[in-house]
């Protein structure tokens, strides 16, 4: 059958998404190869080696090395070379950690860094939401005052002061949690919150402010004069409204857990991918911080096409284009 | 006919941090069973606060005080206290001048018809939605199935009133109090909400209450006419009587400056030299006196009592047709 | 209301903390192992993390005495030297890898092939270029049975050298000359899976996660399994000497190899402080082919310009040794070898030799950088030595940080500006581990200092049959480093400073000058803290 029929005969809805879907795909493909290139022309910029230390290699070994690894190649026809292998799915080999791939190493951080990265996200939202609606509906009162107090610590206190202060207190004295690792699912209690706690502050005030903002609306007044309880008018006419600043900010907070995590993850002795950004940058591994940049781009990617979806499927008015 | 909304010595002020500021002051309305009456005052003259104050929809820094302000024998002020609900939208129903805006964009317009009639008639989903096509029949939408599925973004501005306005009919309430229903509107939609309205009212027996700077609209449909000024009702007569012999100066004042209803959108009010008074600033003396080609020195000393006489009252100390 | 809210919030976070981890248990030594190693391939191991790990995971023909460090049978259950020391015979014990398999001669030999040969591209290829017909194979110049290297039974391998090595038993405990199982080249993840590796040392690899730990497990197969009483060996990783020592501090950890200088007043006069002589020096390089430093006086004169006690005393105070000459004095505790000292702090004779190299007073002196790696305990030894040149030799000179591999690149390329920190930890206990690298054509080089002179000393040294003469010669060449030529400056000896859990470890854990704890011998307390 003609395609173009079947997209006729679809529902306008069900064209909105798939034009959405093809436009997010191809706009993905065009950041991430800026992305990789950007990140691969910076990273050999930078000076020093992937195979200095303070010990050199004799020169005849280094040759040999900077061959198998086509170091020695114009940059062009390296750039070309890694693109060739990604698009088969081969991410190379990690210079700094020789026993093994991109890939290997990456499978083995990723779970860790998914799991704080998702836990410190569903704390941010799990509670800063929940607080933010809380104190929009009880302004000025008790939960308000509580809220205001943990926005500005959270925003104010950054998750490299957050997180050694956990450690000093939940750790050191109450003995509550280990110092560090990730061994029992109580390990993920710290760091999540290290990390979460910034976009919380951010998720609780912007849940605020669009409650508040909301609440104000002309919507809102029709809904109480409609007679409808409280909790209807504040979940269900309110809320959409509310959080779509804060669905916003999904997307950006999902890029600063994803950086917070090469903090955190070196605070709680992690071993994620954040620590693989750090050590290979300095190590000049530049496969491994390839490879993690990629991935860390594709899933903001990924991430923000999510927040657009439900964006749009939050708020009908998006959806007519 | 008796009375089926009676405001009796109503006070509202707002606290606004130490001070406060008096936006209605000592005002007596009755609203009639079955009629329409329109509530007539620039902007700030207090009309929306009045029967927002009727319904409980006065934001918290509001204080009403009233000598009594009864819905067909209940105390509202003792009711909205205990269950607002009872009352919204249930026995009073509401619609503002903005539908675009009164309407949830969020929300699909079936399930902000429906969920009223859930909320107050204590009915099934299916029976909700019966009632939500009947309601918007009765308001005359145009294919009302097709209406429930869509968003408001979807429909015309007219069509986004009737809605609202089924959606505060959709419990039967006994009073619909329509604040400024039409001022979004383009004239010839204009005519036929007030059409709408006046058919309402015949057919259910509604009463109506009318919030408008329009005086020209008001005309169109009104039974009856209260004037405010500046929180005070300065005059209050059947519409016949306000239009052809009004008795306070700003009633006249307000008529001189009507637009033809059909034809160019109304102009501004403003055709009144001078600015309505800022309510925090009228302490003594008529309000109006600022503004008034009647005004005496007397006028900004004394505030004038309500004098009423032959179904209609005013509140001048020199009243239209009473010079000496 | 929110006080509730808040308690629950405590609760959830009491609740989450009652489901810890387990501890670990008697048996089990934990220790920080500092860096992430790069691989445990033997033939590419080169840092001294890799190095701890390669001692329990493989074993050569001979191991280090924990005491001493010196070489001791291991596989080898004899060594006999014939032909003057050109050859040595080693007789093997009968020893199995982890999974059952003999370990044979020809294990050894092939394994040293593999290290020799080019695409193996192993980093200390060079300890076995003593080794007859080793180093032409590894340049292409000779074919593989070229190498004075046979295995004429499956116990019995014969090593032949063109003049005697003196260092070769030592180095047969060192990582390139361990054995690697045949089947290592060809099995996926071998280093990574502790399905796949199979070793012949005291401990096998049983968990690998980089940049947190490596797990070992005791090897029930290992020749000298009674005697090893550890059963399992968590080895962290971090970068981060802070986070090591919080763990220690913590219970996590049994043994720290390293903590933060500037905590060296606080683990003063503490039982858990271990400090001994380390094969291991602190210096400076000078850039000589750059003004002032291509003149030997102006360099000479910085070598008497710096006050070393005062540094060793004032910021480093754990008892380490100022360094006149390049090789530790503790060298001499464990060779014949007798260390050559330079000139003493004398800044009087310093501005004599400033003035006849034409800086009369420093005047006439361009402004000198001193370059160092991003370091706190660099920065503070750099800074009192630019204190006192400018004090001593009226020097001015601009301290200049940068992030290790863009230093390590300054000083490849002879990009910095004058001064640049270094230091180098011994391979081996023999002087040629440090002096050698500062041959001509050494990578570790680094001056620009290029000594005909000197080059042929060590060389004479290589070929030298008689130890003693070979020992004279090395100390001929000290001497024109730090007696006359100065392409470096040496500034202290450093010390092995490690922290050590005493009521844990009871036994068996030495110091030593090269600073290797062969975790085979170390004893645990029975029941742990």
């Amino acid at each position: 059958m003609d395609p173009a029929r079947i997209i006729g005969k679809m529902t306008p809805a069900a064209r909105f998404w798939i034009r959405f879907a093809a436009r997010r795909a191809a706009r993905a493909l065009i950041v991430i190869f800026i992305v990789a290139a950007a990140s691969f022309f910076l990273l050999r910029a930078a000076p020093g080696g992937p195979f200095s230390g303070d010990r050199a290699l004799p020169p005849s070994i280094l040759r040999i090395v900077e061959e198998r690894y086509r170091l020695n190649d114009p940059i062009y026809l390296q750039f070309f070379h890694y693109l060739q292998n990604l698009l088969r799915g081969d991410l190379g080999p990690s210079f700094r950690n020789a026993d093994f791939t991109v890939q290997d190493l990456i499978a083995i951080g990723l779970p860790k860094t998914a799991a704080i990265g998702a836990c410190a996200l569903l704390f941010a939202i799990g509670i800063g939401l929940p607080l933010g609606v809380a104190a929009a509906a009880r302004r000025s009162g008790a939960i308000d005052r509580i809220a205001g107090g943990i926005a500005v610590a959270g925003l104010a206190v950054p998750n490299f002061v957050l997180g050694p202060f956990l450690v000093m207190f939940f750790s050191l004295i109450l003995h509550w949690f280990e110092p560090g690792g990730l061994e029992a699912p109580a390990d993920l209690v710290l760091p999540a919150v290290a990390l979460g706690m910034g976009p919380l502050a951010v998720i609780l005030r912007l849940a605020r402010a669009g409650m508040l903002d909301v609440l104000s609306l002309d919507y809102i007044q029709f809904a109480r004069a409609k007679g409808l309880r409280e909790r209807t008018i504040l979940f269900r006419h309110a809320l959409p409204g509310a959080i779509s600043p804060v669905l916003t900010y999904l997307g950006p907070a999902c890029a600063a857990i994803l950086a917070g995590s090469l903090v955190v993850e070196s605070i709680f002795s992690i071993p994620g991918i954040g620590g693989y950004v750090v050590r290979g940058a300095a190590n000049r591994d530049y496969p491994l911080v390839m490879g993690v940049v990629l991935l860390g781009t594709a899933f903001l990617v990924i991430m923000n096409t999510i927040v657009d979806a439900l964006y749009a499927a939050i708020d009908p008015r998006i959806r007519r284009s | 006919m008796s009375a089926i909304l009676t405001i009796e010595h109503l006070n509202i002020e707002y606290e606004t941090g130490a001070s406060s500021v008096k936006v209605v002051r000592d005002v007596s309305l009755q609203i009639e069973e079955g009629s329409i009456t329109g509530v007539v005052g620039e902007s700030g003259s207090g009309k929306s606060s009045l029967f927002r104050a009727a319904i409980g929809l006065l934001p918290p820094s509001a204080r009403v005080e009233a000598k009594q302000l009864q819905f067909n024998g209940v105390d509202l002020i003792q009711q909205l206290r205990r269950n607002p609900r009872a009352i919204r939208g249930r026995r009073i129903g509401m619609v503002f001048q903005d539908a675009t805006a009164s309407l949830n964009p969020y929300l699909r317009i079936g399930t902000q018809l429906a969920e009223s009639a859930a909320e107050h008639l204590n009915i099934s989903k299916t029976a909700a939605r019966e009632r939500a096509l009947d309601a918007l029949a009765e308001v005359a939408v145009p294919d009302p199935p097709g209406v429930l599925r869509r968003f408001p973004h979807e429909l015309s501005g007219g069509q986004r009133q009737r809605v609202a306005i089924a959606i505060a009919l959709i419990a039967n309430p006994e009073l619909l109090v329509a604040d400024e229903p039409t001022t979004a509107l383009d004239p010839i939609l204009q005519l036929q909400i007030i059409q709408l309205l006046k058919s309402l009212r015949a057919r259910r027996g509604l009463s109506i209450v009318l919030i408008s700077h329009d005086l020209g609209l008001v005309a169109a449909c009104a039974d009856r006419v209260a004037v405010l000024y500046a929180g005070r009702v300065v005059e209050e007569a059947d519409a016949r009587a306000i239009f052809t012999n009004p008795r306070h100066p700003y009633t006249r004042a307000l008529l001189t400056s009507i637009a033809p209803l059909r034809g160019e959108r109304p102009r501004r009010l403003c055709a009144i030299d001078g600015h309505p008074p800022s309510p925090a600033s009228v302490d003594a003396g008529c309000a109006f006196a600022p503004r008034c080609s009647n005004a005496t020195d007397e006028c900004s000393l004394q505030i004038p009592v309500v004098e009423s006489s032959g179904g209609r009252r005013h509140a001048c100390l020199h009243p239209i047709g009473d010079r000496p | 209301m929110a006080a509730v809210r808040f308690l629950c919030i405590l609760l959830a976070f009491a609740a989450a903390a009652a489901c810890r981890r387990a501890p670990d248990a008697a048996s089990t030594l934990r220790f920080h192992n500092m860096s992430e190693p790069r691989t445990l391939d033997p033939a590419g191991a080169i840092s001294v993390a890799e190095k701890n790990l390669l001692l329990a995971l493989c074993e050569g023909l001979t191991s280090l005495d924990p005491r001493t460090a010196r070489p001791v049978p291991a596989v080898a259950s004899r060594y006999t030297a014939l032909d003057g020391g050109r050859t040595l015979q080693f007789d093997l014990r009968e020893c199995r890898w982890s999974n059952g398999d003999p370990v044979t001669a020809s294990n050894f030999r092939d394994s040293w092939l593999r290290v020799l040969e080019p695409a193996t591209a192993s980093p200390l290829v060079n300890l076995l270029f003593s080794i007859r017909g080793a180093r032409a194979f590894h340049e292409g110049r000779a074919p593989r049975d070229q190498v004075g290297i046979a295995a004429p039974d499956t116990r019995t391998l014969i090593v032949r050298f063109d003049h005697p090595d003196p260092r070769f038993l030592q180095l047969c405990a060192s990582s390139p000359l361990v054995p690697v199982h045949p089947r290592a080249a060809a099995t996926a993840g071998f280093y990574t899976r502790a399905e796949a590796f199979i070793g012949n040392g005291p401990f096998v690899l049983a968990e690998r996660t980089p940049n947190l730990r490596i797990v070992m497990i005791k090897n029930r197969s290992y020749w000298d399994a009674s005697n090893v009483t550890i059963e399992k060996i968590v080895a962290w990783s971090t970068d981060s000497k802070q986070a090591a020592v919080d763990a220690f501090r913590g219970g996590q950890s049994d043994w720290v190899d390293d903590f933060p200088a500037g905590q060296a007043s606080s683990w003063l006069g503490s039982a858990e402080l271990s400090t001994s002589p380390y094969l291991a020096t602190f210096f400076v390089r000078f850039n000589t082919h750059k003004k002032p430093f291509d003149d030997r006086r102006v360099r000479e004169a910085v070598h008497r310009a710096i006050d070393r006690a005062a540094i060793c005393r004032g910021i480093l105070k754990l008892g380490q040794r100022p360094a006149t000459g390049f090789v530790p004095a503790c060298m001499e505790t464990v060779s014949d070898y007798h260390c050559i000292s330079g000139p003493d702090f004398d800044p009087v004779r310093a501005r004599e030799l400033l003035a006849e190299a034409g800086y009369p007073d420093g005047s006439g002196l361009p402004p000198v950088e001193f370059q160092y790696d991003t370091n706190e305990d660099y920065k503070k030894i750099c800074e009192a030595i630019q204190a006192m040149l400018r004090e001593n030799l009226n020097m001015r000179i601009y301290l200049i940080n940068k992030e290790k591999k863009v230093h390590l690149d300054d000083e490849e390329n002879l990009r910095y500006g004058g001064l640049s920190r270094g230091s180098w930890i011994a391979d081996y206990m023999d002087p040629m581990t440090f002096l050698e690298i500062l041959a001509g054509d050494s990578p570790d080089n680094r001056t620009g200092f290029q000594c005909k002179e000197y080059d042929e000393l060590l060389e004479r040294a290589r070929a030298e049959g008689d130890p003693k003469a070979r020992l004279e010669t090395l100390q001929k060449a000290e001497e024109i480093l730090v007696r006359r030529e100065f392409p470096i400056t040496p500034i202290y000896e450093y010390v092995k400073q490690t922290l050590v859990d005493r009521k844990r470890i009871v036994g068996g854990f030495y110091e030593n000058p090269l600073g290797v704890h062969p975790m085979k011998w170390i004893r645990l307390a029975s029941s742990g803290k």
